[in-house]
Order: C-alpha cells, then structure tokens, then sequence
C-alpha cells in the first residue's frame, strides 16, 4: 500500500498545479490549430506537441527537462540555443527560395527593406516598457516575421527569452490571414487596392540567377557580417538550386534538411516554454509588443509603397508592401487574395513573393545589424 | 521614464542606425541587382559575332503573317504555340490560347479557320488542325 502512495505520489497527476495545465491547454490549442485549421501546420505542430510534452510534470534532478543538463531534450535544445537550427533552415529555405520575380523587379526590394521598420519602432517600445537593450532586440526581431531569425537573434542576446519570443513570432506568423487584412485595408483606398502591376517584366537569365546569391552573400555580409550565419547557409542553398549542377544537394537541402530542423526546431522551441518559465508577466509583455511589431511591419511597408507613388510614374500597389514581412508565402498569398477581392483579375502573387524575398534578407540583416550593435 | 530608458539605452540611435543601414543594404542590392543584366549583356556583346553567312544559314527566314487577310498563315503561326495542348483540343482552350499570346481578333480568326476547313472536328467536342494546314 505503502508502495503504491509513494508511486502515485510521483505521477505527474500529483505533482501538476494550474500553470501546467494551462501551458497543455495552449499546446492542445497549437496542435488543433495546425491540425484541424491546418494554419501553418508545418510549425505550429511540433510547436504545440512540445509545449504539451514540455509541461507534463516531472521530478527535477533526474536529467528529463529541456532545462536540465544531460537529458536528451536539453541535447536536442542545443541546436536552438547554439543557433544551429536556424541556420540549417536557412539553408532549406535558400534551397526552395525562386529569385527570379525580385531578380525582374529589383525596385519592388525597397518595400522590403521599409517592412523591417516594425523592428526598429518596437525596439524602440520595448526599451520604454523597461526591457534591458539585450531583451529588447530579440523582442524587436519578431517585427520581421521570420521565425527562424527570431530564434536566432534570441538565442545570441537573450536565451531566456527563446520561448517566448519563438512562440510570439509563430503565432503570428499563423495569424497572418487574421493581422494583416484589416491593416491593408485600413491603410489604403479602393482605388489604391485595385492598381494593376504591369506583366510585361523582363525575362530573367540563368546567368543572373546563378550570380545573384554570390553577388547577394557578399554585398549583405559585408555590410552586416553578423548575419553571415543565416545568410551564408541562404544563399549557398539559393546558389545550390540555381546552378543547377548539384541537384541532389539542393534537393535534400529543401526536402530532408529542412524538414529534420524544423522538427527539432519546433519541437524543442515548444518543449522550452515550461510554465515556471513561460508564464510570466514578461512573456505577456513579449506577446503584445509582437502584435505591434508586426502590425508596425505591416504598415510600414504599405506606407511606403504609397510614398514610392508620389515620386513614381509608374504606380505600384501598395498593397505590396505588407509582403514585405518575410512570413513567406503566407504574407505574399494574404496580399493577392486582398487585391484580388477588389479586382479578381489582378495577380499580384508574383509580386508580392518578391517583396517577400527581400525582406527575408532583410529581416537577416537586421538580425545581424541587432547583434552586432549589442554584442559583447 | 520610457522616452529616458530609451535615451539612456542609446535606442534612439540603434533605431535610427539600423534602419538606415538597412535600406541602404537593400537599396544597393536592388541596385546591383538591376544593372546586373546590363553588365551581363556587355559581355556578351564582346563576344566574337559569328560569321554573317553562318548566321543566316542558322536562322530560318521570318515568315510575315497577314492575320486577318490569311488564314493559313495564321494557322502555321498558331500551331507553333499550340503544340503543348495536342491532337485534339477545345476551342475555349484554343480561344484562350490566343488571347494569352495576343493574337489579333481570336474570334474571328476562329471562326475563319472553322469556315475555311482548316480546324476540324475531332472526337468528343474537340477539334484539331487539318493534317495539311
């Protein structure tokens, strides 16, 4: 009898208290998202099967936690902490990365360059709401909408802060369909929204592309060499892909790769919000300052496709602007689908993916400026 | 107290450098990115011309179509481009192939070939071109 007081005394029923149940309940709530709605099930779905296998309770000391040394799960977080992952996925994402629209349309970069602006004004928010500088640029990154870099950049200033910020940057990257609309249409006219992009764009060489990720990798790392580890591994892929004479690398690269990393990424990233460590005022504070900054994100980019209208002949739709968030393709595919409810014959899907080009590399470099500014 | 931590985090400055050093980043990019074929066609135009008479004897003439005047014509050109779809195909997608490569007048230009016997029906609803056309 004695026995078995003492085994059930060492359940994870015995040992559960309201805050685990509360962080399974958000992980049930991340798989049934990604499952049942299939929003961004890719991430969301190891995501929230980590937040339920890292929140089951369990006796501490004997190497099981994610937070404990020597326990397979605090092995497998090595990756994340280390910024291995975020590399590796770089690496896919280059792989699986077609240039060739931004290639043909290289004006359309500067929307994605304007769509890291929500990075640099929560920066700003995050240091008046008393976060140290550190905490504030891993906060700040969620802004690019890149989920990857985020973990990166956290990871590098303020490894504390990885659970939060990775879940933040995916839940909104899943709530894209949800954000971004309203704001698109807060922003911009009917008129504004029904602008059609001219389709006669040039064709683009395979010399060009094959040069691009070369010319691309040296130009970014040299002005933020910090970015060199997300970068370097994007375009190799990119350069892997279009040369057209490694098939077989570029093709495990954005198959095989990728899809280990983002196992292990979303998994252990889930695993790591435990709720002594997640649920706390600070995280609440990470998850309203990366609405703003992706909202700001948003914005920004279509602000500046209106103010690229006032000195261009040749009108852009702003629209294109919200693409500029590096949340690829869901960003890109939420700027077609809202112009076309205005004009079901205008395709901006092109367009759109390549502003959503850019502004993967722009959200690495921004990663990398953070870094660097911040670095010890 | 916000604005001052963000003054004393040097965050102003942060904020303003980064974003700067960002569009410049990208703005550089885009403009290396748009000279690039440029750069790349120079090249290529230093490249010894081949022969004139090799040239000639490597590209066939250039046949000029009358669209609306011969109908044949028409049909050669439209064959080039509408080998993808087969043998055997609808005239919607024949219509909407047309309109794809700006061809003049697809409705017209049709009906011409359907009245001249140079599309002819095939099985199930669907027409193709006339073996000597």
């Amino acid at each position: 009898m004695e026995l078995a007081l003492g085994f059930l005394k060492n359940t994870g029923f015995a040992m559960v208290d309201w805050r685990y149940i509360v962080m399974i309940c958000v992980g049930f709530f991340f798989c049934y998202l990604s499952a049942a709605k299939n929003y961004e099930p890719l991430l969301l779905l190891p995501i929230g099967f980590g937040i339920v296998v890292g929140n089951l309770p369990f006796f501490k000391g004997f190497g099981l936690g994610i937070y404990e040394n020597n326990s397979v799960l605090h092995y497998l977080y090595f990756g994340v902490t280390s910024g291995i992952y975020p590399s590796i996925v770089f690496l896919g994402l280059g792989a699986m990365t077609d240039f060739s629209s931004m290639l043909a349309r290289p004006k359309l970069m500067l929307l994605g360059a304007a769509a890291q602006m929500g990075i640099y004004f929560t920066l700003l928010s995050a240091l008046a709401l008393g976060f140290a500088p550190n905490e504030a640029a891993s906060v700040a990154i969620i802004g690019g909408a890149d989920g990857p870099t985020s973990i990166f950049l956290t990871a590098k200033l303020a490894p504390h802060l990885i659970g939060p910020v990775a879940i933040a940057a995916y839940s909104y990257m899943a709530l894209i369909p949800i954000i971004q609309p309203p704001i698109m249409r807060l922003l911009t006219t009917k008129k504004e929204r029904q602008i059609r992009m001219p389709d006669d764009e040039r064709h683009v060489s395979r010399k060009e592309l094959v040069i691009f990720p070369v010319v691309g990798v040296v130009l970014c790392c040299l002005l933020a060499p910090a970015s060199i580890p997300l970068l370097g591994p994007f375009f190799l892929g990119n350069f892997m892909k279009v040369s057209g004479v490694v098939d077989r690398l570029a093709k495990t690269a954005s198959n095989a790769v990728i899809d280990t990393a983002t196992i292990f990424l979303g998994f252990t990233v889930g695993a790591s919000t435990q709720a002594d460590v997640f649920l706390t005022p600070t995280s609440l504070k990470i998850f309203f300052l990366g609405s703003i900054a992706f909202s700001i994100a948003t914005a920004s980019g279509v602000i500046f496709g209106k103010i690229m209208n006032l000195f261009m002949r040749e009108k852009i739709n702003p629209l294109l602007g919200a693409a500029g968030v590096s949340a690829v393709p869901g960003s890109a595919r939420e700027v077609h689908m809202v112009a076309q409810k205005e004009d079901p014959g205008n395709y901006l899907l092109m367009h759109a993916m390549a502003c959503n080009a850019s502004g993967v590399i722009g959200s690495a470099i921004c990663a990398g400026i953070l870094w660097s500014f911040l670095m010890k | 107290m916000g604005l001052d931590l963000i003054a004393a985090n040097n965050g102003w400055a942060m904020a303003v450098t980064g974003a700067i050093i960002v569009m410049i980043g990208l703005s550089g990019l885009a403009f290396v990115i748009s000279q690039l074929h440029k750069v790349l066609a120079l090249f290529d135009t230093q490249k010894p011309a081949p022969p004139a008479n090799a040239a000639e004897a490597e590209c066939p003439p250039i046949e000029v179509v009358d669209w609306l005047c011969d109908p044949g014509g028409a049909a050669r050109v439209c064959q080039l481009f509408t080998a993808h779809m087969g043998e055997g195909f609808k005239l919607t997608a024949l219509y909407e192939e047309l309109v794809k490569n700006d061809c003049p007048h697809p409705h017209l230009t049709i009906r011409a070939w359907r009245e001249q016997g140079i599309l002819v029906p095939a099985e199930k609803g669907h027409f193709c071109w006339k073996q000597d056309s």
